[in-house]
């Protein structure tokens, strides 16, 4: 049982160089920080609020995806994603950033929610700042505190390994993850029990409390107009720019430690295959509603679509179909484009962009008068949570091992 | 049975079997047979086959039904025009769906078409057994005569749990 990170590659995962993360991650966060401040103390702090939201629900959302993901392959057992489920669990560290970002989000709720001036009587007592405020606080709570429960049981194992080879903060926090864990067979059989456990628990809260979130915080912008299938899609374009984010970090980081050995062919395939998949179910779910929608030809329902596909906000409407579906899905349907790390990153890419640009479609129409307006402090902001998003990932990457020899074990021994 | 000479082996491990695969395609054969139970990934790579020409079946036949689903909508909506619900005569939203529908089923019938036509192509006789559906992997392979000692022994060495020769 001894001596997993004694093999070379392991030892380098064991303890990686993420300065860069988190200087660029500093300056990014202090620049978009600044600009949120200044933007909010001056004449148009709706407009700094609007992006703000944008941004905490797209950040969120692939914090959320990578955890998810990690849970998705245990469940389904998808033992070839041993080696890059950790870039996809570091995800986690955002998680509490985004918690207090949500509670953040509460002090421009009058800019952000149009129900909060404007009360929308056919909605009662459902939508008020309190109802709102408390039911989506604890479903974070509920999903991130599993979330990290999850990620806490998955380091476990590796953790114990290095609690007696690392020094300072790490020790004692390594002390605290490990507890009395011993590496004997049982132990970490019931680790994975437990693991087992928490996966499908994560998935189901995240199911059901996430479209609450969609219908409280991105629905109920424009409070006339429902969507039941608004939740699930929503929450699996959540998914999905896990899948992408994810794709990026796994590119970033094989390069960067080395790993050719552990992550080949086979990851970049799946991987690859599974962004083509959430692509295609994406449109898949766009277009179920779209499709009723556009038949019943009632206005209260086509008006929400329609706006954002005709008029002033025709370009990104096109740019979200092209970016989230078309391109991806001419790019990645090739297996040579999955597996070459250089088109691979270059679709995901896009589709992760495509994604931003969705949320951005989304919530910003329903806020604005006029047509679409990406400037400084846009941008500005947008970087500000990057950088919180990197900050975080740093922060993890630099505490914890990056890849558990573990589960990347057990993948090699699928395909040798 | 009557088929051509050569030498039929049966094993009971998936390791065994890949490596008699790799020394038989070492000594140069190149038409052998394979039965495995179930699918097998370390098999598969063994024999190493290239990639099956029949996906370009389902791509066209995929791109056939596509086409043809909205070919198909829109000529019979112009062709007896009847307004349905206010909507343009020819409207692509709810073509989708057919054109959708028809790119799946034309791609399933045009790729089973494209197993039958290269498995027909490529067919030859070789030796069987029962236990090959049943739990164990068969190799078949057709050498004269004057071959099939050293080809026994070969699968012998590699683990064979049965060797039979053939003609």
């Amino acid at each position: 049982m001894s001596g997993w990170f004694d093999k070379e590659s392991y030892r380098r995962a064991a303890s990686v160089p993420a300065s860069g993360f988190i200087i660029a991650g500093g300056v990014l966060a202090a620049w978009g920080i600044v600009s949120f401040l200044i933007a909010v103390s001056g004449d148009d702090p709706a407009r700094a609020w609007r992006i703000y939201h944008v941004n905490f629900l797209y950040f969120t959302g692939i914090a959320i995806g990578g955890v998810l993901f990690s849970a998705v392959h245990r469940i389904a057992k998808g033992w070839w994603a041993g080696p890059i489920v950790r870039f996809a669990e570091a995800g986690a560290a955002f998680l509490p950033v985004s918690l207090l970002c949500f509670l953040f989000l509460f002090l421009g709720s009058r800019y952000v929610f149009p129900w909060v001036e404007h009360p929308t009587p056919a909605r009662g007592k459902w939508l008020t700042t309190p109802w709102v405020f408390w039911r989506d606080l604890l479903s974070l709570v509920a999903v991130f505190g599993v979330a990290i429960a999850y990620v806490w049981h998955s380091l476990k194992p590796d953790v114990a390994e290095l609690k007696d080879r690392v020094e300072g903060y790490k020790k004692n926090l390594y002390h605290r993850i490990a507890g009395d864990f011993t590496p004997t067979p049982e132990a970490l059989a019931r680790n994975e029990e437990r693991l087992n456990r928490l996966a499908p628990l994560l998935c189901v809260l995240y199911g059901y409390l996430f479209s609450l979130i969609a219908f409280d915080l991105v629905m109920s912008l424009a409070p006339y107009w429902v969507s039941t299938l608004f939740g699930g899609f929503f929450f699996m374009g959540a998914f999905l720019t896990g899948l992408t984010s994810l794709g990026l970090m796994m590119v970033y980081w094989r390069r960067k430690l080395d790993l050719g050995e552990l992550i080949g062919r086979q990851q970049f395939h799946d991987l690859g295959k599974l962004v083509f998949g959430f692509s295609i179910f994406w449109t898949y779910l766009m277009f179920s509603q779209f499709l009723v929608q556009w038949y019943g030809n009632l206005p209260e329902e086509t008006s929400f679509p329609f706006y954002r596909l005709w008029g002033e906000w025709r370009l990104i409407g096109t740019m979200v179909g092209l970016m989230v579906f078309v391109i991806p899905f001419w790019g990645l349907i090739w297996v040579k484009a999955k597996i070459t790390p250089f088109t691979f990153t270059l679709f995901v890419s896009v589709s992760l962009v495509g994604m931003w640009l969705e949320r951005y479609l989304l919530v910003q129409p329903s806020l604005t008068e006029h047509g679409p307006h990406i400037g400084l402090v846009e941008l500005a902001v947008t970087a500000g949570f990057l950088g919180l998003f990197l900050l975080a990932y740093g922060m993890f990457a630099k505490t914890f091992p990056m890849v558990s020899p573990r589960l990347a074990e057990q993948a090699a021994k699928l395909h040798h | 049975m009557s088929g051509p000479p050569g030498v039929l082996a049966a094993f009971q491990h998936v390791d065994a079997a890949v490596d008699a695969i790799r020394a038989v395609k070492e000594l140069g054969y190149r038409d052998f047979t394979v039965y495995t139970p179930a699918p097998n990934h370390e098999v598969d790579k063994a024999v190493g086959h290239k990639v099956s020409p029949v996906r370009l079946w389902t791509l066209f036949g995929g791109l056939t039904g596509c086409a043809a689903g909205f070919a198909m909508t829109l000529w019979m909506s112009y062709d007896y025009p009847i307004v349905v619900g206010g909507k343009p005569l020819g409207s692509i939203p709810p073509y989708v769906v057919i054109a959708f529908e028809l790119t799946i089923l034309i791609g399933a019938l045009s790729t089973i078409a494209g197993l039958l036509f290269h498995s027909w192509r490529t067919r030859r006789k070789a030796a069987y057994d029962p236990r090959f559906s049943d739990d164990h992997i068969g190799i078949f392979v057709p050498a004269p005569p004057e071959r099939h000692a050293a080809l026994r022994q070969l699968f012998i060495e590699s683990g064979a749990v049965e060797v039979k020769v053939e003609g």
